[in-house]
């Protein structure tokens, strides 16, 4: 009887060990908590035994992981713990045994009534921070005997065991969470993310790289990085990235590289692009992480942006052309109408012989400070031109002409003339001033535009180049408008000369002086049938003649 | 009348306005010179001496377009020279609309603008004797009884005395007399010179009358 009392908790600490050893080892996760809590209620020797995490919030509630009735595992649910012995567990925050559940005033809780149990021993699971994370417990329709504390020590190996489970478990679900956060933000990310190893060999490569550089992840992962590398800057971008795994930085930007480092597509286009690099050492390796963002668009739509500026600049420059022309002929006929009042006065006096000496010499100061009133506004008006000096480039005509009937369609169209190019192929460059030349177009372009308004039948505008001579370009600007009126031919060229009602004339003569100053000539013809043809040509002079 | 000429300048240009005064007052003509078109409204008198308004084009606050304007509204009768800078189509066609008498470009010489002067001195005064010699006939034809003004709507439509006398059912004889005392009373001496006056006056009334 003896031995058999001695034998009894002999073998029952084997057989708990065996439970421990079987319950704690094996699994993770669910089949764990399972293991955990049919193992325990075996090591006890209870009938049921359940474990459960606390939610956070109030009324206090334990979600159960695993439910162990004896010979099979309930449906997990959540059940409140107020004035039930979980709680007690959770409000005294140590194991707490109930021989008899009913006599209690814990008589709440809708698990043992289901269970039919009316005994209970419980212990809290703690993180290591001692934070209180879930409870484990055995029921039991008796437990009287096993609430000692020999049950309490077993309690506390599986609880020990059973928090660590939980405390892995949430960490790898935030880790998860993390992983997948990133994720999204990785393939969602309009930047190309690339990262390589040490071994310079891509491992990461999001959906936008994959647009950015037109490659599929699976052709670029495990590949090294220098087919997105154009080939002059392999070399010196493998050393860069070393380099930068030796520095004590963290990140850095590409433009370490120097101006004009471009990335290269799958299929062999160059792009300007901006990146940052980071790394990251994690167990002796390096991860290099770019974040790559393609420039093509932006630096399209800056191209686009300077060029706007530039026409509106040029029409602009029209514009105030135009304007300074207004303003200078009527402020200059105020002082010129009184010299000119004035002078006439003193001849009409000398003449009849009326002149009174001291009248005259008044009437004669007038007529000098009319002059410097005449010169002042001179002044002022070539202060707001400014003027310019010239710039020789290398220009391409056809471009320019291709340019301006662009820069003039609008014009074109809403006057419901067609413009027309007939551009001699592979003209050589000029050396011009390519804004000044440009004015020149669009004026005769705009004039030949002009001369056709109102007009019937079919508008057309035809711009041409053609190589003239061994040096010389002709540039021809045709319409079909109604031609000049019969005797002024010779004054056209001629500041303020104008056929049309709100014009100024200064147009063709202020074209004139610049393609003079270009060593060029400007000159027009009738045409057979109707219209007129200005034409302007310029020398080709090489570079090395200037 | 007398040959007394008087010219308006308007300009808003001090040294303009000193050597248009300069240039034209050896002609012996009184000038008046105004910095703007308020001052000139205000200071005009149409007096009895021919006159004409030399009339800048472009002035601040009201134009010489505007001033145009406010003299017709006015019923100011005054040829007008408008100065302006360099040709302004669509201005000058509204302004020779509007009644302009002419159009002279800045700077102008002597001689140009003299003749535009003396053209529209010439004008005004033909307008003013036109205007007084009307106002003499009417005050002349305000002096006709019915039956004289009767007589003479008939003679100047050209009517024979047989034929008036018959539609008013008087004697040729009591017609005769009538036309006497019109011819006396408006002053002529021939039925010619008569018709000639009295055309415009009747047609006037009639028109006043209907």
């Amino acid at each position: 009887m003896r031995a058999t009392m001695a034998d009894k908790p002999f073998f029952a600490t084997e057989k708990t060990l065996r439970e421990i050893y079987e319950g704690t080892a094996a699994a993770i996760g669910v089949e764990f908590f399972r293991s955990a809590a049919q193992h325990l209620a075996s090591a006890l020797n209870a009938r049921h035994a359940l474990v459960g995490e606390l939610l956070d919030g109030t009324p206090r509630k334990l979600r159960t992981l695993a439910v162990w009735n004896g010979s099979d595992f309930l449906a997990n649910g959540i059940y409140p713990i107020d004035d039930t012995p979980c709680g007690a567990v959770v409000d005294q925050n140590t194991h707490c045994g109930y021989a008899a559940v009913e006599e209690t005033s814990l008589a709440g809780c809708a698990l043992l009534r289901e269970l039919g149990a009316t005994s209970y021993l419980g212990a809290p699971l703690h993180a290591p921070d001692g934070k209180l994370l879930g409870i484990l417990a055995v029921m039991d329709p008796d437990l009287t005997a096993q609430a000692d504390s020999r049950a309490g020590s077993i309690l506390g190996i599986f609880a020990a065991r059973a928090a660590a489970e939980m405390q892995r478990l949430r960490a790898e679900d935030a880790l998860r969470e993390n992983q997948a956060r990133l994720a999204t933000i990785i393939n969602g990310a309009m930047d190309a993310i690339v990262s390589v190893d040490t071994h310079y060999r891509v491992v990461l490569f999001n959906p936008a790289a994959e647009a950015i550089f037109r490659c599929p992840a699976a052709e670029a992962l495990g590949q090294p990085l220098d087919r997105f590398i154009p080939e002059p800057y392999r070399e010196a971008h493998r050393g860069h990235v070393i380099e930068f795994g030796r520095s004590g930085a963290t990140r850095r930007s590409t433009l370490n590289m120097g101006p004009g480092f471009t990335a290269l597509r799958a299929d062999g286009e160059l792009f300007p692009f901006e990146a940052s690099i980071s790394k990251v050492e994690s167990g002796g390796d390096i991860l290099y992480t770019a974040i790559l963002r393609d420039l093509t668009e932006q630096r399209r739509l800056q191209e686009r942006a300077r060029e706007w500026e530039g026409q509106l600049l040029k029409a602009g420059h029209l514009v105030m052309l135009g304007e300074m022309a207004t303003i200078l002929a009527h402020e200059l006929n105020q002082p010129l109408t009184a010299i000119a009042g004035y002078a006439e006065g003193c001849i009409d006096r000398l003449r009849s012989g009326v002149a009174d000496p001291a009248e005259l010499a008044q009437a004669m100061e007038r007529v000098a400070a009319q002059a410097m009133r005449a010169g002042d506004i001179i002044r002022t008006v070539r202060g707001f031109a400014k003027k310019r000096e010239m710039v020789r480039t290398p220009v391409d005509v056809n471009q320019i002409a291709r340019e301006m009937a662009e820069f003039t369609e609008h014009q074109a169209n809403a006057h419901s003339v067609t413009l027309a190019l007939d551009l001699a192929p592979a003209l050589p460059t000029l050396l011009a001033d390519k804004v000044l030349i440009e004015l020149v177009m669009v004026n005769l372009i705009r004039n030949g535009i002009e001369s056709m308004a109102g007009m019937t039948g079919h508008r057309q505008l035809e711009i041409g180049t053609l190589l003239s001579g061994p040096n010389r370009i002709r540039v021809s600007v045709c319409d079909s408008g109604q031609g000049l009126p019969t005797g002024s031919a010779g004054n056209v060229l001629d500041p303020f000369f104008t056929t049309k009602p709100d014009g100024m004339g200064m147009g063709l003569a202020i074209s004139r002086s610049i393609v003079e100053s270009h060593e060029g000539t400007l000159w027009f013809e009738l045409n057979a049938g109707r219209g007129t043809t200005f034409y302007f040509s310029l020398p080709i002079r090489e570079k090395s003649h200037e | 009348m007398n040959d007394r000429a008087c010219i308006y300048v308007v300009d808003n240009d001090q040294a303009v306005l000193q050597a248009i005064r300069w240039l034209i007052e050896p002609l012996g003509v009184e000038v008046r010179t105004f910095s703007g078109a308020a001052a000139f409204l205000h200071a005009y008198d149409p007096g009895d001496a021919a006159a004409c308004l030399l009339l800048d084009v472009r002035m601040p606050e009201m134009s010489g377009l505007e001033l145009q304007e406010a003299l017709a509204a006015r019923d100011i009768s005054i040829p007008v020279i408008f100065l302006s800078g360099h040709a302004d189509v669509p201005m000058a066609v509204r302004a020779m609309r509007n009644g302009a008498f002419d159009f002279v470009e800045k700077p102008f010489n002597r001689q140009t603008l003299v003749e535009r002067i003396n053209h529209a001195i010439a004008h005004d005064r033909r307008e003013r004797a036109r205007r007084s010699r009307r106002q003499a006939a009417q005050a002349r034809f305000a002096l006709l009884s019915g039956r004289e003004r009767e007589i003479l709507e008939r003679l100047v439509a050209g009517k024979p005395n047989k034929a008036i006398a018959n539609e008013l059912g008087i004697s040729v004889r009591t017609v005769e007399s009538h036309r006497a005392a019109v011819m006396e009373k408006m002053g002529v001496a021939s039925l010619a010179e008569l018709v000639r006056g009295a055309s415009g006056l009747i047609a006037e009334t009639t028109e006043r009358h209907r």
